[in-house]
C-alpha cells in the first residue's frame, strides 16, 4: 500500500527556476517500499567529456509513428465458418498465429496449413487469390512468428471486402490473431506522442489522424484502450480538445503494483473509417511509463572545484543517480560546457544533499578552469527505472544557486 | 567504497594504445537464452576465423546469457557483466572489442550507458576499447510490434503468444524510442556513448532459389526473412530496418560497400562467416 508523504515540498523562487519535464513542483512525494530486486549499494561516479558535437539537451523528444495494418482475435470457428475481411491495399499479407491459451483451457495453440485458406469475394471462391504462401515451418526459422502461416494476396485481386475462410478443421474454440499488413497503402493512421515519461496521475497527451496519402479523412471511429505493464487490460475513454487528445489512467491502472520493473504501459488505437466505398481498418499503439514521485531536487546546488553538492528531498528509499552537464571557464574567460558528469547513490528517505563527483582531470584535459557550473540536471530513480526530474533548459547553475 | 571511474576510464584509454596491450574479444549474442552460442548462434567457422585478427588468437569469449529477458534484468545485462569481468580478470585483458549482434548491442549499450547503476559495469566501460555492432536492433523493429499483436487478453500467466519474450516486448518500436531517449546513450539528440559503439548494416535479403548466396547461412532462413519485410522498408536485413541498426554509434558500413561479391547480409548472415564478413572483422579488430 503506497503511503503519500504530506509533505508539499516547497520551491524555490528567484530568476533561476528551473523547468523540469517531468516533475511537477506541486507534486506530492511518496514513500513506496524498496523494489525486491537486486539494487545497487555502492556509490559511483563517472565523467564523460563532451564535444559541442555530442551535446545535446535532455528533453522530451516527440514519438511519431503510422500504422498500414490492423489485427483482430478470432475464433476457430470464425475462421472456419468464413468471416468478412476488409482490404483496402491490392497485395495485402494476411498471418494467422495461433495463439495458447495455456492457463484457463490447457489447449496449445494451432497453426494453419495456408493450402487451407480460401478467399472468396461476392460469395464467389476465387481461383488463385494468393502469389505465395509462407508454410508454419517456415515462418519459425525467423524465430519471431510462432504457430504462424502467412498469405500474400495476388495484386490482381485488389480490394474491396471478401470472405476468408479455412477448410482445415479447427476447433470452435481456439483463438487467433488475424493481422492484415498493407504496405504500400495511402491509408495510414498517424499518431504521437509528446512525452512517453510521465509521473502518476499525469494525463497522456497525444495525437491521432487517419490519413488517405497524408490528407486526415472524416467520419473516422476511434477506440483506444489501456493495456498495463502487468498485462492488464482496460478500455479509457479519450478526451479531444482540438486537434489533440489526451487520457487520464484510472487508478487502478496508474498504480500498477504488478508491473515488471521497466516495463511499460501501451495505449492501443484501433480505428475505422469508411472511404470510397473502402471499409478501412488500423490498429496503433504507443508505449509509456509512469512514473511515481518517489524524491525530487530541492533547487539547492552548491557549485566546488572537484564536485557539486545537489539538494534532495529523498521520500522513498531507494538508488538515485543525479547528473549534469558541467562548465567551466576558457582561457578568454569563456563558459564551455566541456563534461557530462554522473553520480549514484543509495538513499534513505530525508532532506539531503548529494554529492555529484567531477572528474578534473577531464576538466584539465579541456583546458578550462572554476569557477564551474552545472546545468541540465537531471534525477533519476534508478532502482525504480524512473525518470523523475530534467531541465529542459541549459541555464547554467553558478557557485551556491538556488535553482 | 567509492570509485572514480573516469579516472580508470581515462587511463585505460591511454593504455588502449600502447604495444602493451591485451587485447580480446567477446561474441556477444542476441535474443534468445543461449547455453551454447559458439555452436548454436555463432558457429565455429565464424568465431575461429574472426579471433585470428587478435595478437593472441585464444583471448577471446562467447558469451551464454538469457536475452530474453528485458536488457536491464539481472539474467540479461548482469549476466554479461560477470562474463565479461571474468573474461578480463582470467586472460589479463586491458582491452576488448565487443562483438554484439542484434539485441546483443542494446544489452551492451544498457552497460555502457548506465556505468553508475552496478559496479560490475564501470570495469567493462573502462576495458572496452571498442564495440562493433552487427545489425543492432538500436530503434526495435516493426516485427516486434507485430510479434506482440493481440496481447490485448494477456495477463502475466495468461495468455502466450509463443516467442512473446520481454526481449520481444523491448524491442518495440514505440518501447526502444522510450528506452533510447530516457535510459539509454547514443541515438540521435542523445549524450554519445563513452566508448566506440560502429555498425554493419545488413540492407536486404536474397532469397532466390536459383542463387547460390541465398544459402549462406541457411536457405531455409531466408524464405522466412523474406516474409518479414513485409513489415520493414525498402532497406533492411528481413528483421530490422537500416533506420533503426544505424540509430546508435555510427555507421562502420552498408554490408554490399565491404561484402565479397556486393552481397546483402540478411539479419541471419550477419552472424555467420558469409561473404567475408568474418575476415572483414579480422582485419579490423
Amino acid at each position: 500500500m503506497k503511503k503519500i508523504k504530506q509533505t508539499l515540498i516547497s520551491v524555490c523562487v528567484g530568476s533561476l527556476l528551473v523547468n523540469t519535464a517531468v516533475l511537477a513542483k506541486d507534486v506530492n512525494l511518496v514513500s513506496i517500499p524498496v523494489p525486491d530486486h537486486k539494487i545497487e549499494q555502492e556509490s559511483l561516479h563517472f565523467s564523460q567529456p563532451i564535444t559541442e558535437n555530442s551535446l545535446y539537451p535532455f528533453v522530451s523528444q516527440r514519438y511519431v509513428s503510422a500504422s498500414d495494418e490492423y489485427w483482430v482475435e478470432v475464433s476457430g470457428k470464425e475462421l472456419n465458418s468464413g468471416l468478412a475481411l476488409n482490404i483496402s491495399q491490392p497485395g495485402a499479407l494476411i498471418r494467422l498465429s495461433g495463439k495458447a491459451d495455456l492457463e484457463s483451457t490447457g489447449l496449445q495453440p494451432m497453426s494453419i496449413d495456408p493450402e487451407t485458406i480460401e478467399l472468396r469475394k461476392d460469395a464467389e471462391l476465387l481461383a488463385s487469390p494468393f502469389s505465395s504462401k509462407v508454410t508454419k515451418e517456415q515462418l519459425a526459422t525467423a524465430n519471431i512468428f510462432p504457430n504462424s502461416s502467412a498469405v500474400k494476396l495476388n495484386k490482381n485481386v485488389g480490394k474491396g471486402t471478401f470472405q476468408l475462410r479455412v477448410t482445415q478443421s479447427l476447433n470452435s474454440e481456439d483463438r487467433f490473431m488475424l493481422n492484415v499488413k498493407e504496405k504500400g497503402s495511402p491509408y495510414q493512421l498517424a499518431y504521437s506522442a509528446p512525452a512517453q515519461a510521465l509521473l502518476a496521475n499525469q494525463e497522456f497527451t497525444f495525437d491521432m489522424s487517419m490519413n488517405k496519402s497524408s490528407k486526415s479523412l472524416g467520419g473516422v471511429t476511434h477506440n483506444t484502450f489501456i493495456h498495463s505493464p502487468s498485462g492488464e487490460v482496460q478500455a479509457v475513454a479519450y478526451q479531444v480538445s482540438g486537434d489533440k487528445y489526451s487520457i487520464t489512467l484510472p487508478d487502478s491502472l496508474s498504480n500498477d503494483d504488478n508491473a515488471p520493473l521497466g516495463g511499460l504501459y501501451e495505449l492501443h488505437i484501433v480505428s475505422q473509417a469508411r472511404d470510397a466505398n473502402l471499409n478501412v481498418n488500423r490498429n496503433g499503439k504507443i508505449a509509456f511509463a509512469i512514473a511515481q514521485p518517489t524524491a525530487r531536487m530541492t533547487r539547492e546546488v552548491n557549485v566546488g572545484n572537484e564536485q557539486a553538492l545537489v539538494g534532495l528531498d529523498v521520500a522513498s528509499e531507494g538508488r538515485y543517480e543525479i547528473s549534469a552537464i558541467v562548465s567551466g571557464l576558457t582561457k578568454q574567460g569563456k563558459s564551455k560546457q566541456v563534461m557530462l558528469s554522473r553520480s549514484a547513490h543509495y538513499l534513505q528517505p530525508g532532506l539531503q544533499n548529494v554529492q555529484l563527483k567531477f572528474d578534473t582531470a577531464i576538466l584539465k584535459q579541456a583546458n578550462v578552469v572554476s569557477p564551474y557550473k552545472v546545468s541540465q540536471l537531471r534525477l533519476v530513480d534508478q532502482s525504480r527505472m524512473a525518470l523523475l526530474e530534467q531541465q529542459d533548459l541549459s541555464r547554467e547553475l553558478p557557485i551556491n544557486s538556488h535553482m | 567504497m567509492k570509485k572514480l571511474m573516469t579516472a580508470m576510464l581515462l587511463s585505460s584509454l591511454t593504455t588502449l594504445g600502447t604495444a602493451n596491450a591485451n587485447e580480446g574479444i567477446a561474441f556477444i549474442h542476441g535474443t534468445g537464452k543461449q547455453t551454447d552460442a559458439y555452436n548454436d548462434y555463432w558457429t565455429g567457422d565464424f568465431v575461429n576465423s574472426v579471433r585470428q585478427g587478435l595478437p593472441d588468437s585464444s583471448k577471446y569469449t562467447v558469451i551464454n546469457c538469457d536475452f530474453d529477458q528485458y536488457m536491464w534484468k539481472e539474467e540479461a545485462a548482469g549476466c554479461l557483466a560477470d562474463q565479461l569481468n571474468s573474461f578480463i580478470d582470467n586472460k589479463g585483458i586491458t582491452s576488448m572489442t565487443l562483438l554484439t549482434h542484434s539485441n546483443g548491442g542494446n544489452v551492451v549499450r544498457w552497460i555502457l550507458s548506465n556505468p553508475t547503476i552496478d559496479s560490475r559495469f564501470p570495469a567493462i566501460v573502462s576495458k572496452t576499447a571498442e564495440v562493433i555492432a552487427l545489425a543492432p536492433s538500436s530503434l526495435g523493429t516493426p516485427l516486434a510490434d507485430a510479434a506482440t499483436q493481440g496481447n490485448v487478453f494477456e495477463t502475466t500467466l495468461g495468455w502466450l503468444l509463443g516467442y512473446n519474450s520481454d526481449a520481444v516486448k523491448q524491442q518495440q518500436v514505440s518501447w526502444m524510442n522510450y528506452y533510447n531517449n530516457n535510459f539509454l546513450y547514443g541515438t540521435a539528440n542523445r549524450p554519445s556513448l563513452p566508448n566506440t559503439f560502429k555498425s554493419v548494416i545488413g540492407s536486404d535479403v536474397d532469397s532466390a532459389i536459383w542463387d547460390g548466396d541465398s544459402y549462406c547461412g541457411g536457405y531455409q532462413y531466408q524464405v522466412a526473412l523474406e516474409t518479414t519485410q513485409n513489415w520493414l522498408d525498402s532497406c533492411s536485413d528481413g528483421f530490422l530496418e537500416c533506420s533503426s541498426q544505424a540509430g546508435a554509434g555510427t555507421v562502420w558500413f552498408t554490408d554490399i560497400q565491404r561484402t565479397k561479391g556486393r552481397e546483402p547480409l540478411s539479419h541471419h548472415q550477419s552472424r555467420r562467416d558469409c561473404f567475408n564478413l568474418d575476415t572483414i572483422i579480422r582485419n579490423d579488430i
